[in-house]
């Protein structure tokens, strides 16, 4: 439907300075001010790394708008240009354009423009190849070509159409050539496509990678998930990795079938290298000569809410990699730079498309805001200074010999353009040459193998079968040249011989990158034997990405291996491959099998958890009996905790309504038992599965000391006979009882019987000794609609005392979300606790803000705004803004982390945002509402969406589980659960500080998380009676030997500093006075660790229970696999106040990870 | 194109016309449906996958269908959506509600069909045997909405594929295609639902009529298609052959005399219906045009002019034969339609099945929503579109003049 027209283009040559002194003569007082968009006032902002320098290629109106941009073996840059984006006006016509620059002198700065094509609609990927171009123009992909040579396309050809287009930020884009020749391009969170092949229907729905084979329409979906990924790159072997301009994990490390965050039904996900790290566009590998030799295989993005370009360097890891983030490669304040894509160029240099925008929202913001710019766009380079460029290779018209020794170039661009060329010239002309090219190279060289590979690649995108040369590649001495061969036989599956030997081989390889690629290769074989070869992949070290992709692999040949474990239930040849086989298989045979292991005690202590797991959500009766009977048996023998049994009992009954019943009452032992775990598990049992038989027992623990047994046993009882309980409860709220139990107790009641509850409960809230105590109760009440209007009703007519009163109305605050606010009940609550004297503090700061009113207070913010202040204010825990939001993956995890908030979004929008949260919502941050089969409802956000069940995170940042086949009705609603009004207490310098500080975030300065990996989420311990008295018996090292001890979270500010005077001190005599902070830390692969200090002078470590020498300022130990809890004493006699700054150095040889979230 | 360029005629005479297009329609393809009859402002639907979608290209079917009634003020609209099936599985979205399926019945809802051709079954059959079952009552949930809205049913059978990637494939994908069209033929005999089988003649076509997918037709491949619709709703071809006695003075067909002197034969020409229109890959087939015979011209060359302006010339021997006029007047008036047709559709897919639909349209309407005015606002264009081509839709009589070539 859309017309490709071929219309004059630019005047040929335009000289850059020359443009450039047409435009800036606005101010000849002050040569330095230049016109607000000049280019000049850009490159004036930036700033750059050491050694390098930085200047403009191209710019308006050479290229406008560039979205994204790939080169030709002629050395052009390709540009798709789209000046509609976001949204066509009712009645215009979209005609966007196809650019192609070029340097024709040499000089570095781009003084040729055509437009190639235009008139298309909102295109958005770019790629030279096959005579043409290939070009992603909305739902379709076309290739255009110049038959008659005058630089325009003349020919028009839809190679594939079908694509989703229902968001024009998410279509089809970042196209890039495969090193097998084939043509990978992704596509984001809202795109549905559904494409129409040769080969039949291909669909992908959500986030993804495409692969495609241009000439026979081979399609299909090489990875999934993410929410907007804009990077693609291949490495010198063959790997890929992708980034996300929405996720939130940096570099991500993708092969076929890897699956990510966001993915519709995907069961397991892979996470991405850098979590808490910024959203990216765009993505380059470093090679080449130019660039300096220790940035070599650097990954290179765009952070382009912060106006940034990151850098990250690689390191293996397990069947995978570490990913580290580096100092930048340039950075600025210049609000309109939006660097989307990266490529080094021919000459070796480092190229960036600047699509030059101060407005980045695409849904926040009108379609056709005027501040949107519709016509500015650059291209920056980047050259490592005294350091010769690259001489750009003579590619085109090039002999095959050539070409052929182009593939031994060290820069990737001439070696990917090289067999481009090759590839197009077809197997006729180039296989033979090829073969003898192969036969010839230098078997010493170190890149001996590498280049096989580059030139077993040739062949397949010759479509040239080398049986030989894979051979000899897939017994390769490199481990990554191995990897590529096994990728590459993967693409030839059907044409190897011997293909189940070859795989048996290399699953059980030294290197584990190697058994990953032999574990996906396996499903090709398609029987059963492939998954009893992919499990020998267990006998060594396994990782999440060797784990991923062998329960991928599982999934898939299911019917096949579950028929022969059927027959031979030896056919893995021990219990623990059987174990791993049936824990991530999908059926309800499998978990049959699966209970018959864990009944004859052959499920290893490793998979118990999982097998448990997977045998609460898919078992069926017979398999929770037998549960029962192994979790009495294993009991009443060794009397070891059986908790994790019963919960998966309690589990199955509870939201999947299958009930084990046989013999229930043989709970009564764990109950009366002495494993406090295994006890208040059995209770729940009893509870869940309504056992009568267990009600005496459980009536005698209802006043149980241990007020878990007793809160627990209640619960129980109100299950299995509401109405003897309720008798029960009431007795237990009366005076003769304690205070506590009596609380308890009337919480309780409140799910039998609220009015009676809400009546007694009242009368309770004037005995406490602090309100804190009646928090408990208020939640039972608040948690639903209707016990909130019996808790409403008496409290209109009753007075309770006032500073219950306003510690109640507070708490509602930020535990009632938003949408229940304007219910009735809430409204009667509210009216409740207000006529006790619970009144909030006045509104000071208004919340009812017209578009003036929020124009003025942002530009005060930027005057007057005090950043620091406004850090100090976000952090107070009355605003909870940490309760809900991340700085650098540390916080919340219920709203958006807020990182490069202020470099995203102007002091406006952040303002509406907060004043009216429901306005403008994040993708990933949609609203579910759930309404159970029972009725109940939830809402919160999506976090995972299995096939059959969904995990929702709610308005505490819980995750809940719920099985699919217990929703009646899902849908996304328009909304937040951010509360309104959370600023009304401020004043109004106060909400300027703040609004002044959140657009700060992501600035240069203290005000943007630094590529170090400092200690960002901390545990203080509280300074109470039971910490005092264990540090006085036991000194200061009982601290670290104790979990339970630690208190509510503590952040890190932006710039990485723990403030120590926020901590609470405990004193513990003779002037002793200390701080205790706790964090934690994954290792991924033991070894050393090391942490350092910005000052350590009174300050004692601890790892788990070790204690740990300081010295210099840093702390060194050696950490096995797992999580781990590190420990700090603070001598607050020593450090009065200032900054605590933990970071994680490279010292180490460990892999690490620290611990983020809330 | 219409300059004074001599015509060279062999493939301009009756009877050597593009043989392998020639339309094979036994007359029980009608089944026991009399000739489809449109009335005055009927709305017709067009309902399935690629098949449909890729109609909006060039607009071939509609115009077949919008000039076969030029006094008749018929509407269409297009709901093709490439990778569809009778689960709407393409109409999916991020959101649901509405599922791909309220998706669909709602979108057919809203265009208010009287007749509702359903192309379904392309995406389906590549399950083959097993999935037939499912389709087969798929297929019928979207008669019975179809036949809730009191809208007429017009089943289309799948059409086979040319090359699907290899042999092998090619084969299994046209036994089960075969066997899907079959099925759909059993359920509109069930149904008493007209049934259109386009299987049989583009399988019998051997002309170059798929795009370089196999899949897919081309544009030539559409232009066959609209014929084969045509003779399958029963309507007679479009041709009409006038013949002008030029001794005699006298003519027949849609033609009349105007004068005949010096040489000189002028007549004019009605014809009842549009002609097909030119297309880029070849010149109109003798089937969906006007052609002259004119008998009883000395020897030498005769020029044929147009109100006016020079159409053809060809000799005394070839005038006798027949001339097929495929590039005149009425030529141009079908293409011109064409394009109204193309971009009326263009604005109807824009407003139907609208970028950023998720903002406009979606859960997230409460950023964008009200952009949903501006889809609205396409109504006026589309209006003033389907205006146009109420406008040219009736042919307008012509003049033209037969004189010798001056040597």
């Amino acid at each position: 439907m859309i017309l490709i027209r071929v219309l004059s283009t630019f005047p040929g040559l335009l000289i850059i300075p020359i443009l450039l002194l047409t435009t800036c003569s606005t101010n000849p007082d002050e040569p330095k001010e230049y016109a607000e968009n000049d280019p000049r006032k850009e490159l004036e902002s930036f700033n750059i790394a050491e050694g390098f320098e930085v200047t403009l290629f191209a710019s308006e109106p050479l290229v406008a708008k560039p979205i994204q941009m790939n080169w030709d073996a002629e050395g052009r840059l390709w540009v798709i240009s789209s000046t509609a984006y976001p949204h066509v006006k009712t009645g215009e016509e979209a005609s966007d354009k196809v650019f192609i620059l070029e340097d024709t002198d040499g000089d570095g700065v781009a003084d040729k423009s055509t437009v190639f094509a235009e008139g298309l609609h909102q295109p958005t990927g770019i790629l030279p190849g096959d005579g043409g171009v290939y070009v992603a123009n909305s739902t379709e992909i076309l290739h255009l070509s110049d038959t008659d040579g005058d630089g325009k396309a003349d020919t028009r050809r839809r190679v594939l159409s079908g694509f989703g287009t229902a968001d024009t930020h998410h279509l089809i884009h970042t196209f890039r050539w495969g090193p097998e020749g084939r043509l990978y391009f992704n596509q984001s969170i809202y795109i549905h496509s559904h494409v129409e092949t040769p080969w039949g229907i291909r669909r992908l729905e959500g986030g993804g990678v495409w692969k495609l084979e241009p000439h026979t329409l081979e399609l299909d979906v090489y990875a999934k998930g993410l929410v907007n990924p804009w990077g693609l790159r291949f490495d010198q072997y063959g790997q890929s990795f992708l980034t996300d301009g929405a996720g939130e994990e940096g570099i991500n490390y993708a092969f076929p079938g890897a699956t990510f965050l966001a993915s519709p039904g995907a069961e397991e996900i892979l996470r991405g290298l850098n979590p808490g790290q910024p959203k990216h566009s765009g993505l380059e590998i470093v090679s080449g000569r130019h660039l300096p030799e220790e940035w070599a295989g650097s990954l290179i993005t765009n952070d382009f809410r912060a106006n940034r370009v990151n850098r990250f360097q690689l390191e293996e890891q397990g069947s995978g990699y570490a990913s580290k983030q580096m100092p930048d490669l340039l950075w600025t304040d210049h609000v309109a730079f939006r660097p989307v894509d990266i490529s080094v160029g021919p000459d070796g240099a480092i190229y960036i498309a600047d699509w030059y925008n101060p407005i980045i929202q695409h849904g926040e913001v009108d379609f056709h805001d005027p501040r949107r710019d519709k016509e500015h766009g650059r291209i920056w380079r980047i050259t490592a200074k005294k350091r010769s460029l690259v001489k750009k290779p003579k590619l085109a018209g090039a002999s095959v010999g050539d070409l052929l020794d182009a593939l031994k170039a060290p820069e990737a661009w001439t070696r990917g353009q090289a067999r481009q060329l090759l590839k197009e010239k077809g197997a006729g002309e180039v296989a033979a040459p090829l073969q003898s090219w192969i036969d010839k190279l230098d078997k010493k060289s170190n890149d001996y193998e590498r280049l096989k590979l580059e030139g077993l690649w040739v062949f397949q995108a010759i479509d040239t079968y080398n049986g030989p040369l894979l051979e000899s590649l897939l017994n390769a001495q490199s481990h990554q040249v191995r990897s590529g061969a096994l990728r590459a036989l993967q693409l030839w599956h059907d044409k190897v011989e011997n293909l189940n030997v070859i795989l048996q081989k290399a699953v059980i390889d030294a290197h584990p990158q190697v058994r990953l690629e032999a574990v996906i290769a396996l499903r090709e074989l398609n029987n059963a034997a492939a998954a009893k070869t992919a499990l020998d992949v267990l006998d060594q070290s396994m990782d999440e990405f060797l784990n991923f992709a062998l329960w991928q692999t599982l999934r898939q040949l299911e019917p096949q291996w579950l028929a022969s474990l059927k027959s031979d239930p030896e056919f893995f040849g021990n219990p623990a491959k059987t174990s791993y086989a049936l824990k991530s298989a999908a059926s309800m045979d499998a978990i049959a099998l699966l209970t018959q292991l864990f009944k004859q005690d052959q499920v290893p202590q490793q998979y118990r958890k999982d097998a448990l797991s997977a045998i609460a959500k898919r078992g069926q009766v017979n398999d929770l009996n037998d549960i029962l009977d192994i979790a009495i048996d294993r009991f009443s023998q060794q009397k070891r905790e059986v908790a994790d049994e019963l919960a998966a009992i309690e589990d199955a009954a509870l939201k999947r309504q299958v009930a084990a019943n046989r013999q229930l009452e043989r709970l009564q032992p764990i109950i009366a038992g002495t494993d406090e775990a295994s006890a208040l598990a059995a209770m729940k049992v009893a509870g869940a599965l309504k056992v009568r038989s267990l009600e005496p027992q459980l009536k005698k623990l209802a006043n149980h000391e241990n007020r878990n047994y007793a809160r627990t046993a209640m619960g129980a009882l109100g299950a299995i006979n509401p109405g003897a309980a309720q008798t029960l409860l009431k007795n237990l709220t009366t005076e003769q009882n304690p205070l506590d139990l009596r609380l308890i107790a009337v919480s309780q009641l409140a799910y039998l019987n609220a009015p009676a509850a809400a009546k007694i409960g009242v009368g309770l809230l004037n005995k406490l000794d602090n309100p804190e105590q009646a928090q408990g109760v208020f939640d039972a009440f608040l948690a639903d609609g209707g016990r909130t209007k019996a808790l409403a009703e008496v409290l209109v007519t009753t007075r309770i005392p006032e500073e219950v009163a306003v510690a109640a109305r507070q708490h509602l605050q930020t535990s009632v979300p938003w949408d229940r606010r304007e219910k009735d009940d809430v409204k009667l609550l509210i009216q409740g606790l207000e006529a006790s004297g619970g009144v909030l503090p006045a509104e000071r700061m208004p919340q009812d803000l017209n578009p003036d009113q929020i124009k003025d207070l942002a530009s005060e913010a930027r005057k007057t705004g005090d950043p620091v202040k406004g850090e100090l204010i976000f952090r107070k825990r009355e605003l909870a803004c940490l309760t809900c939001h991340a700085i650098g993956g540390a916080g919340g995890q219920i709203g958006p982390d807020l990182s490069s908030l202020g470099t995203s979004s102007p002091a406006e929008t952040i303002i509406k945002s907060v004043i009216y949260p429901t306005e403008s919502i994040k993708e990933g941050y949609e609203l579910q509402r759930v309404v159970r089969t029972d009725g109940s409802e939830i809402m919160g956000y999506l976090v995972t969406d299995r096939p059959s069940e969904i995990i929702v995170r709610d308005v505490t940042g819980h995750e809940v589980a719920i099985p699919k086949d217990n929703i009646k009705t899902r849908e996304k609603i328009p909304g937040s659960l951010m509360p309104p009004s959370l600023t009304a207490s401020l004043d109004k310098q106060e909400f300027i500080d703040l609004i002044s500080f959140l657009s700060k975030l992501g600035t240069s300065g203290n005000f943007r998380v630094p590529t170090e990996r400092y200690v960002r989420r901390w545990q203080a311990v509280p300074a109470n009676d039971n910490v005092v008295k264990r540090v006085k018996e036991n000194g200061i090292e009982a601290i670290s030997k104790d979990n339970k001890l630690a208190g509510p979270p503590h952040y890190s500010t932006t710039s990485g500093a723990l403030p120590i005077s926020d901590l609470p001190i405990v004193e513990t005599g003779e002037d002793k006075r200390y701080s205790f902070v706790k964090f934690e830390v994954e290792v991924l692969t033991p070894g050393d660790i090391a942490f350092g200090f910005n000052d350590a002078n009174g300050v004692t470590g601890w790892a788990d229970e070790k204690a740990l020498s300081i010295e210099n300022s840093k702390l060194t130990t050696s950490l096995a696999q797992g999580t781990h809890q590190i420990t700090l004493a603070i001598d607050r006699n020593l450090r009065k106040e200032g900054p605590l700054q933990v970071h994680l150095t490279d010292d180490g040889s460990a892999q690490t990870r620290l611990v983020m979230g809330k | 194109m219409l300059k004074t360029k001599l015509f060279l005629l062999a493939s301009g005479i009756i009877g050597t016309l593009l043989a392998g297009t020639c339309l094979d329609l036994p007359a029980q393809r009608l089944g026991s449906h009399a000739s489809l009859e449109l009335k005055q402002n009927e709305r017709i639907l067009f309902l399935g996958s690629s098949l449909f979608e890729n109609e909006l290209e060039k607009g071939y079917l509609e115009f077949a269908i919008s000039s076969r009634w030029p006094d008749k003020d018929l509407t269409f609209r297009n709901l093709g959506w490439v990778g569809d099936n009778v689960f709407a599985e393409a109409r999916s979205t991020f959101t649901t509600p509405p599922s791909p399926y309220q998706q669909l019945f709602q979108q057919i809802r809203s265009t208010t069909p009287n007749h509702v051709l359903v192309a379904y079954g392309g995406i389906e059959s590549q399950k083959g045997e097993e999935g037939l079952g499912e389709f087969v009552k798929g297929l019928e949930i979207i008669i019975d909405s179809i036949d809730a809205l009191g809208a007429q049913t017009i089943l289309l059978s799948t059409i086979p594929v040319k090359l699907a990637g290899n042999p092998e494939n090619t084969a299994t994908q046209n036994k089960n295609l075969k066997l899907y069209a079959d099925a759909i033929s059993t359920v509109a005999s069930k149904r008493k639902k007209r049934y259109v089988d386009l299987y049989t003649p583009i399988a019998k076509n051997t002309d170059d009529i798929f795009l370089d997918n196999g899949i897919h037709l081309n544009d030539k491949g559409y232009y066959y298609l609209a014929q084969v619709l045509e003779e399958s709703f029963g309507w007679p071809p479009r041709e009409s052959k006038v013949t002008i006695n030029a001794s005699k003075s006298t003519a027949s067909g849609p033609a009349k005399i105007i004068s005949d002197k010096e040489g000189k034969i002028a007549f004019s020409v009605e014809e009842p219906i549009l002609p097909f229109p030119v297309t880029d890959s070849g010149k109109p087939a003798a089937e969906v045009s006007v052609s002259v015979q004119v008998n009883g011209l000395k020897d030498g060359f005769y020029t044929l002019t147009e109100n006016g302006r020079q159409l053809v010339t060809a000799s005394a021997a070839d005038w006798a034969n027949g001339i097929v006029l495929d590039h005149g007047i009425s030529q141009e008036q079908a293409t011109q339609i064409c394009g109204y047709i193309v971009k009326k559709n263009e604005l109807f897919f824009q407003q139907y099945r609208p970028m950023n639909r998720t903002y406009i349209l979606g859960f997230r309407a409460y950023e964008q929503g009200r952009h949903q005015q501006g889809l609205k606002d396409l109504d006026f264009i589309i209006a003033w579109l389907e205006g146009q081509i109420k406008l040219h839709r009736q042919p307008v009589v012509k003049r033209y003049e037969l004189s010798p070539l001056k040597e």
